[in-house]
């Protein structure tokens, strides 16, 4: 009962990316928002549609009431960079620099295939 | 003739019976409804807006990534590139490291390159153990 997180949010359909060096970010649920690229660019924050440069007007009152707060972008691996980039731009903006880019783990062998 | 009646007797304890049986149903709910979320990926810490820092060009390396994945290595002051697979940062960043302890990771990405590849190389700057990783995009 005391592990049960009701989720607050829909996944989003993506491809996500794969990455080896994927690592376990240590951080408290409520400390983690994610910002949701799919592979139209679109991006969702919280199941809502935001446009590029609402991002930064969205993260920041959430970042002003917790200062711990990580940025998990969970992004398309066939979005062009420029979006991610726009993104990255729009959370300095609003001082939540702590981010992640959310990948899921690959093994060796995969990765040697790629 | 006296009619003897029987009293029913009420009893006063809550009948526990059926505890067990809620008890589990609420196990096998909790149990299927239970989502052990892990986040996962690259961290990275983004630099604070309008906080730029005149580096060395000697204590960088460049690796420009181009829309068909392919990296374009690139250190500081010198005008000598190679293109290199992705697969190889890894091997390289290693050993300019272990030269230079100093030395930033700047990952210049094309505006247009999938973030895949953004990712694979981030992975391999990642692998090599560099903690001074730089993000940018390519200007065109």
């Amino acid at each position: 009962m005391d592990s049960t997180v009701f989720r607050k949010e829909r996944d989003q359909p993506i491809d996500w990316a794969n990455a080896e060096a994927t690592e376990k970010i240590d951080e408290k649920r409520k400390n983690i928002v994610h910002v949701w690229v799919d592979r139209e660019g679109t991006v969702f924050i919280n199941d809502q549609i935001v446009p590029y440069e609402s991002i930064a007007g969205v993260i920041r009152p959430l970042y002003t009431e917790n200062r711990n707060l990580v940025v998990a972008i969970r992004g398309d691996r066939e979005v062009p960079y420029n979006q991610i980039n726009t993104i990255t731009e729009q959370l300095q903006a609003s001082g939540a620099v702590r981010v992640t880019f959310a990948t899921r783990i690959e093994q060796q062998v995969q990765r040697a295939r790629r | 003739m006296a009619v003897l009646q029987r009293k029913e007797r009420v009893s006063d304890e809550i009948p526990t019976a059926s505890m067990a049986d809620i008890a589990f149903l609420l196990l096998v709910f909790f149990l299927t409804t239970t989502v052990f979320n892990e986040e996962k990926g690259l961290p990275i810490v983004l630099p604070e807006e309008a906080e730029e820092q005149d580096v060395s060009a000697k204590n960088i390396i460049f690796f420009i990534l181009r829309p068909d994945g392919s990296v374009i290595v690139r250190r500081g002051e010198r005008v000598l590139e190679q293109v290199v697979p992705f697969t190889q940062i890894e091997i390289i960043l290693r050993s300019d490291m272990a030269a230079n302890e100093n030395l930033i990771a700047a990952v210049k990405t094309d505006p247009f390159a999938p973030y895949k590849h953004m990712i694979n190389v981030l992975d391999e700057v990642k692998l090599s153990g560099a903690d001074r990783i730089s993000l940018q995009m390519l200007e065109e």
